[in-house]
């Protein structure tokens, strides 16, 4: 029994370990889904904070009102859990009395933390969370004022998709098979098929999965039946292989776009030649050859041997947005950072240019397009809102 | 020792006083803000967990059923509490505890639903309809929109303060003990141990079964519940199977079968997980590990099947003087015969096992059946206990005909039973073994348990200590807080027998009471079985190879073998019968003992 009690009195010490101030040092937490169901996300919003930080701190800190202060970050894990990222948000707020916090990436935590960084007033920039009620009180229905994300939103990436679709590809009739099960998907095929209409397209075919299906010959079959220029498959890239697949296989030899959740390098390797000449839809080009891009890519490669994806770079450009923000603030104050990130405009980031509107935390930025061709992801075309 | 003692009836007088003095704290925690957010939000995270834990220890722990989706229920109760907090009802102080207690009540009707199918047979079969359940409800609320879809709902005012959450816990825990320590909670615990064995002591498994999913069904809402108004945000995603693995976890880890198991689990979890932080992405390897090395050298968990004394309700003493109770069944026959057989036939696929067995037996008798191994004996008895379906024949007691109840109908009617591997409830007390037998008498319901009425008292009382007389009598009231599976062997028969005996029954079945009693036990339980016949005027069929035993015993025997009935008569009769030793010896052993007998 005694040690019982001596173990459990360990832990509330733990539990109550003290944060340790330092004059010239401002804390930045960071909230990564470095355990649970997508750990690769948290893994590259954790190198690709840590190599943000290196890079500010290596020249000397941040300025902040003609006084130099060095960022210390705290990074913590929500396992992709709501609950966890909630007191991730508490434990950084509270505990280690960060003035910012850079995550979730999950909207599932990047919510629950998004509600506790408002009423703790503290600003917040989500990398990844494309969920648009991340940033809107859900009681108002009003844009919060302390929460800010890096990514555009899935109901952006739609109507991009759409405009390209119509406008590039010049197709006319779009059939679209999509996974019903993630939130991302649903949204971006529903919004892809409201503008497309709006904008005097045919949608000829809607079909449905759930994650884990193999077989879509059905649906394929279907989308196929109503002869489409183009097929749109807002799917994640480890089903595209066996959709493009099962799609060619029935003779569907119309151009096939994708959406930013086809970003994985893995991609290539599985779907080989089925998927050349396929487009989609990304935050981010790895292969491009601008000099913000390139030398983020090179830094990061020789840090971590590889090529960083779109979470690594929104993640990237999410502190990049906080350090400007924090160099044209007064003081290092949260409400400070906050007003500066607001006043955001042309913040040109490695996933493109970056720009905020007063009263509302959702960026306005450029989609990038990516073309499958020679087993390598291309740059195809930037497209503005 | 004497401090333990005095520690014991200090907190057990004083516990309201805790309780009491501890949600005054949380109030004035919370009122003041006094407490670090982070730690209070733990806090309730732990007092949540608690609740979810306690709700799956009811099925995974006290019943040994296997429920692995119960985020499923809680999030039924999760999105019913949040959808009427947030669109239905006005607002008003009462919105929560109301939204609440309605959330917990959907969760405990989809329990209905998913009980109903499932309880109709046992074993994995929970598992994986609960499994199936769990992500029922996901993919429904992911294709719902007007809940938010897979994008989650939100709305929800931060209701849920450490106050509630200290108050529901502390309601958790009083309901669940209140449960768990009743004639209800030793249904289920029999449903563990034994599940036949219960029901031919009475235990009306599908209802108790029933009763108790449903119950923690309504706690695992309850802790929905308090979930989404504390996270204001919930999410298909926030309920899936990793959710139900999380506080089955928790479960495994604190102790199955335990409240303080489930309380210590559930706050090890919760402080564990956050104070790991440390350990970056190795901390969710921790958990897992700790909890393989639990299993390897304590498997049932750190406070498994066993309990802190202020989780159990102190046990009624014996009053002096108190009243003897009647032992005597509680359906006596007036006159002429209790049991009837009428041509009684039950094939095993081909094989005929019992084939047109005609009985009448009336009251006060003991009939022997005996028989070589296989002959039907036992078949026999299964079939009159009602674990067997006849194929064929009528079987009817009191003229009630009992080939269509089930063994806890029979058992109702009047007829209790031992068997012949002996089917204690191992791991409860001697005096739980007893009173299980008296289950179908015991006088209030689900409700009365759960608020502990004092009807509920009175009847509990009054079950405890006609236990102790009856293990008075059988002079095994000193082993009466003893776990059956502690007795030497020959006072679990002998207790197996107390335990028919307390459904009071008309009609006694023994199975092979003697099997491994030395001549000198044997004759102990000769002299037994004619006392209790006498004193507790019953009517007995026993099933004995030990010829000493059935000749000196039985006034009537009958023979059976290969299911068909050779002989029937007094024990002179038997003895002589040439078709009887013919099944015993064999033709050519007969003539043997024939010469041998002349000689």
């Amino acid at each position: 029994m005694a040690r019982l009690y001596r173990a459990a009195l360990t832990l509330l010490l733990l539990l109550c370990g003290c944060a340790k101030e330092q004059d010239n040092a401002i804390h930045i937490g960071v909230i990564a889904e470095l355990t649970g169901d997508i750990p690769a996300v948290g893994a590259s919003c954790k190198n690709a904070a840590e190599m943000a930080v290196k890079t500010v701190n290596d020249m000397g800190g941040i300025d902040i009102g003609g006084k130099k202060y060095v960022v210390k970050t705290q990074i913590e894990d929500s396992a992709g859990r709501a609950d966890q990222a909630a007191s991730a948000a508490l434990k950084l707020i509270t505990r280690d009395k960060v003035i910012a916090i850079i995550g979730p990436n999950a909207s599932s935590g990047a919510i629950p933390a998004s509600e506790i960084a408002e009423t703790s007033k503290i600003p917040m920039i989500s990398p990844w969370s494309t969920n648009p009620k991340t940033t809107i009180d859900p009681k108002t229905g009003k844009q919060k004022s302390y929460v800010f994300r890096a990514c555009y939103m899935d109901s952006f990436q739609g109507r991009v998709l759409a405009a390209f679709a119509l406008g590039q590809l010049k197709a006319k009739r779009a059939a679209v098979l999509y996974d019903v099960a993630s939130e991302v998907l649903k949204g971006q095929a529903e919004v892809f098929k409201q503008t497309f209409e709006e904008k005097g397209g045919t949608i000829t075919g809607f079909e449905t999965y759930t994650t884990g299906n193999k077989d879509f010959s059905v649906q394929m079959t279907k989308l196929k039946n109503g002869s489409p220029d183009l097929i749109l498959l807002p799917t994640y890239y480890s089903d595209v292989p066996l959709q493009v697949e099962q799609a060619r296989r029935l003779g569907i030899t119309v151009p096939i776009l994708g959406s930013d959740a086809w970003a994985s390098h893995d991609l290539l390797g599985l779907c080989g030649n089925n998927c050349e000449g396929a487009f989609f839809s990304s935050h981010f080009c790895s292969s491009s050859t601008a000099p913000g891009v390139k030398k983020f890519v090179d830094d990061y490669n020789a840090l971590y041997g590889s090529v960083p994806d779109d979470v690594a770079a929104l993640t990237y450009d999410s502190f990049g947005i906080l350090f400007e923000a924090m160099k044209r603030a007064a003081k290092p104050a949260s409400e400070d950072i906050k007003t500066a990130i607001q006043k955001i405009n042309g913040f040109q980031g490695v996933t493109g240019n970056i720009t905020f509107h007063e009263g509302s935390g959702d960026p306005e930025k450029s989609v990038v397009i990516l073309q499958i061709k020679d087993g390598d992801f291309r740059w195809f075309s930037d497209i503005k809102p | 020792m004497k401090s333990n003692n005095f520690w014991v009836r200090f907190t057990s007088n004083r516990l309201p006083v805790f309780v009491g003095a501890g949600f005054v704290a949380t109030l004035i925690v919370s009122r003041f803000s006094l407490m670090d957010q982070y730690v209070e939000l733990v806090a309730m995270y732990v007092g949540i967990n608690i609740i979810l834990a306690l709700s799956l220890n009811i099925v995974n722990g006290y019943m040994g059923e296997f429920s692995v989706g119960h985020a499923g229920f809680m999030a039924v109760g999760a999105y019913g509490a949040s959808v009427l907090s947030v669109k239905i009802l006005p607002a008003g102080v009462w919105v929560f505890p109301v939204a609440i207690v309605a959330g917990g009540l959907l969760a405990a009707a989809a329990a209905v639903v998913v009980a109903i199918p499932s309880f109709k047979t046992r074993g994995d079969y929970l598992a994986i309809v609960t499994l199936s359940f769990n992500m029922i409800v996901k993919s429904v609320l992911e294709n719902i929109d007007a809940v938010g879809g897979p994008r989650g709902f939100l709305g929800m005012e931060k209701l849920t303060t450490l106050p509630w959450v200290f108050a529901w816990t502390v309601a958790s825990v009083w309901a669940v003990r209140n449960f768990v320590y009743s004639n209800i909670g030793r249904g289920v615990l029999s449903i563990r141990e034994d599940e036949m064995a219960g029901e031919a002591m009475g235990v009306d498994t599908q209802k108790v079964k029933l009763q108790a999913f449903v119950i923690s069904s309504f706690f695992a809402g309850v802790a929905g519940g308090l979930y989404a108004h504390l996270l204001q945000f919930i999410s298909p995603r926030s309920f899936d199977i990793l959710k139900s693995t999380e506080i089955l976890i928790m479960v495994y880890l604190g102790g199955v079968g335990s409240i303080a198991g489930s309380i210590a689990g559930a706050v090890i979890y919760t402080v564990l997980i956050e104070a790991l932080r440390v350990l970056g992405q190795w901390r969710m390897v921790i958990m897992p590990l700790m909890l393989v090395i639990l299993m390897i050298f304590r498997p049932k968990g750190i406070f498994g099947y066993t309990e802190f004394s202020w989780f159990k309700p102190a046990t009624a003493k014996k009053r002096e003087g108190a009243a003897i109770m009647s032992h005597q069944p509680l359906r006596q026959v007036e006159t002429g015969g209790l049991l009837a057989i009428d041509g009684l036939t039950h094939y095993f696929g081909g094989l005929c096992a019992l084939s047109d067995f005609n009985l009448r037996l009336s009251a006060g008798q003991i009939l022997g059946v005996i028989g070589p191994n296989g002959s039907g004996k036992t078949t026999l008895f299964n079939l009159i206990s009602g674990y067997y379906k006849p194929t064929q024949g009528s079987i009817s007691v009191h003229g009630a005909e009992l080939t269509r109840l089930r063994p806890n109908e029979i058992n109702a009617l009047g007829i209790a039973r031992t068997f012949q591997n002996i089917r204690l409830f191992n791991n409860l007390t001697v005096e739980d073994n007893v009173k299980i037998g008296m289950f179908g008498s015991a006088g209030y319901n689900a409700s009365g348990a759960l608020l502990r009425t004092r009807r509920f008292k009175q009847c509990e009382r009054d079950m405890s200590e006609h236990a102790q007389e009856l293990l008075e009598l059988f002079a095994l009231d000193r082993y009466r807080a003893e776990p059956a599976k502690n007795l030497p062997y020959g006072l679990k028969r002998r207790l197996e027998i107390v335990r028919a005996l307390a459904t009071r029954p008309a009609l006694l079945l023994l199975d092979e009471p003697a099997a491994g009693m030395n001549p000198a036990e044997t004759g102990a339980l000769m002299e037994l079985v004619q006392r209790i016949r006498d004193d507790f005027k019953l009517t007995i069929m026993v099933i004995e190879h030990h010829m000493s035993f059935i000749m000196g015993l039985c006034e009537t025997i009958r023979v059976l073998d290969f299911g068909v009935t050779i002989a029937a008569g007094t024990a002179d009769e038997i003895k002589n019968d040439k078709k009887v030793i013919e099944a015993y010896l064999g033709s050519s052993g007969a003539r043997n003992y024939k010469t041998g007998g002349n000689s």
